[in-house]
């Protein structure tokens, strides 16, 4: 067999990622104690720890990245759980005091920031992932259980790199025609801004409407299909896999015995209680300290 | 037996006033090369989607006539085996790739189908061979180029085993250099393994040298089906805008051959595709009408 027309040469990468399996079971040791935990102290120390981890394995800006993210989200959820709920004994600013037209009281500050914190973690856990893991690996490991879930997830993730280069595009388009995108006044760097969403939305529908045609094209959806088989584990992966067994296992023997719990109402509970503090160490540092040691066998 | 017949075969999409497909009557032989053009709007996407198996399973919608796959009613024809037969790639190469990696592009198909892992395997490696991308099976789609991208969903059309493409404007987003690239990879894969093509594009002065065929979709129909040349003519008489360059020194438009509603066509010479004899088209020398 001759090949047709050989190709210019490309940047080539081939698949450095973890196998999928360790790279789920990273994820898994940040999300599972971020939707079981309260403790705001114990999220914050496992959010360093998972932050640790994607620095470990994709460098500082990865981790950026996802702050930029995480922190307006807990920001935000914090703020509404102050503005939406009266309960909490705590009084921190009397009503009409300091311009504020409600009662601002602790209680719900710390439980809106403690939400704010497992979003952020979320958040870490999808970025962790996605880092770790060749995605189309994990999507083949996933689809033999549950092929349109994992389809879903796997196209959702790669819309968000192509939304963002179609709204780079979108910009720059209409920065050429003269929009206000960089004006010093606020407003008109909104009302300028109007039209790129418009346009976005626009282009991602018909982005998804292609995605659909090339779906049905392809015959997904037809029946039982095969998947690739998995990829071997490397001594790389069998340590990540390892250290986020550990986590998870600390995260679950300490959920049986009730640490991670917090009480927020009516007053706040102990932040930190030092017989506690092992297991919160048990459950992040092994996750932070695999995924540095499984980034350096990788190499 | 024709590869694809359509006998009067309407479309019209959910809630449209008018039929994007009015009445066409075509049929397509196995081995051809048919470059579908004409304005926007004219049909040639909606026949592209109705050659895949789309409309209306896919879009909705409502159909009268008929149109066949290999002597089958498309619509009746299961979709594993249609997938298996008949490639779609694209206007845009980006949308429509669903992996990250070129290997695993590929593969899908074939896994859709349910293809066990190594004979997926050695047919995404005999494809991509035959495409000329076997170096690039590592790498990521979002960092290869609009034409290797176009080449990589090519690949993944023809990855199921099929053998008749369909392609709707792949050329459009790509460079000069890179179109004429992917135009000569179509003959050559027309050539080699003996594929059908059904091309539709919207600039068509870099596509005449591949097609042997040319149809022009105007207003849901078919308004000219002939060979190249005779499109030339024709359209340096009929379309002159449509053709740039179609009036400067083109052959005398007697002889082209322009379809028209309520007579039947004069067979295309030397041609693996021949134009239906349906008694609801015709062809006679545009000079006349």
């Amino acid at each position: 067999m001759t090949a047709v027309g050989a190709p210019p040469a490309v940047r080539s990468r081939t698949a450095a990622g973890f196998h999928p399996l360790a790279a789920l079971l990273a994820a898994a040791a940040v999300f599972l104690p971020a939707a079981a935990w309260g403790n705001p102290l114990w999220l914050g120390v496992l959010l360093a720890a998972a932050l640790a981890a994607l620095a470990a394995a994709a460098g500082p800006r990865a981790c950026g990245k996802t702050l930029s993210i995480a922190v307006p989200s807990a920001v935000l959820f914090a703020l509404v759980n102050v503005l939406l709920t009266r309960s909490g004994e705590t009084v921190l600013v009397p009503p009409r005091v300091l311009f504020l037209p409600f009662t601002l009281r602790l209680e719900p500050l710390v439980f809106g920031l403690s939400s704010g914190l497992r979003i952020a973690l979320a958040i870490a856990a999808f970025s962790l992932a996605e880092t770790l893991a060749d995605a189309d690996g994990a999507f083949a490991l996933c689809s033999r259980f549950a092929p349109k879930t994992a389809l879903a997830v796997s196209l959702a993730l790669l819309a968000i790199p192509r939304m963002r280069r179609d709204l780079g595009r979108i910009r720059s388009v209409m920065a050429v025609r003269g929009a206000a995108l960089d004006d010093r006044n606020l407003l008109s760097r909104i009302n300028a801004s109007r039209p790129i969403l418009h346009a976005l939305l626009v282009s991602s529908l018909e982005g998804a409407w292609d995605t659909a045609v090339a779906l049905q094209t392809r015959g997904f959806g037809c029946g039982a299909r095969s998947a690739a088989p998995a990829p071997p584990w490397r001594r790389a992966d069998r340590v990540l896999a390892f250290g986020a067994a550990l986590s998870l296992a600390a995260t679950g023997a300490g959920l049986v015995l009730g640490k991670g719990a917090f009480v927020f109402y009516p007053r706040l509970g102990r932040l930190c209680i030092a017989a506690d503090l092992p297991w919160l160490f048990a459950a992040a540092a092994p996750l932070a300290a695999a995924v540095a040691l499984a980034r350096r066998a990788a190499r | 037996m024709s590869h694809f017949l359509a006998e009067r075969f309407t479309y019209l999409y959910p809630g449209a006033p008018r039929p994007a497909l009015d009445r066409v009557s075509l049929s397509l032989e196995e081995g051809g090369f048919a470059l579908v053009t004409g304005p926007s709007g004219g049909g040639k996407s909606t026949l592209a989607l109705a050659l895949a198996g789309l409309v209306p399973s896919f879009f909705g919608g409502t159909v009268g006539g008929r149109l066949l796959f290999r002597g089958e009613p498309i619509e009746r024809i299961d979709r594993r085996i249609l997938h298996a037969e008949i490639g779609v790639v694209l206007q845009d190469p980006e949308r429509q790739a669903l992996m990250r990696r070129v290997e695993r592009e590929l593969s899908f198909g074939p896994e859709n189908l349910g293809i066990p892992p190594a004979a997926a395997r050695r047919r995404v490696e005999e494809i991509a061979e035959r495409l000329g991308i076997q170096d690039l099976l590592g790498a990521r789609v979002d960092e290869l180029s609009g034409g290797m991208r176009q080449r990589v969903c090519l690949g993944a059309a023809m990855a199921a085993g099929a053998r008749t493409l369909v392609l709707d404007e792949p050329t459009s987003q790509l460079d000069p250099a890179a179109a004429e690239d992917l135009l000569s990879l179509l003959s050559r894969l027309r050539r080699d393994l003996g594929c059908t093509i059904v091309l539709v594009e919207q600039r068509v002065e870099r596509c005449l040298e591949a097609a042997e065929r040319v149809i022009y979709f105007d207003r849901g129909r078919p308004r000219f089906d002939g060979a190249p040349p005779e499109f030339r003519r024709w359209a340096a008489e009929a379309a002159p805008d449509y053709l740039p360059g179609s009036g400067a020194g083109a052959p005398s438009a007697r002889g082209a051959r322009r379809v028209v509603p309520g007579t039947p066509p004069r067979p295309a010479r030397s041609s693996a595709w021949t134009a239906s004899r349906s008694p609801t088209a015709t062809a006679r020398p545009s000079s006349t009408g």
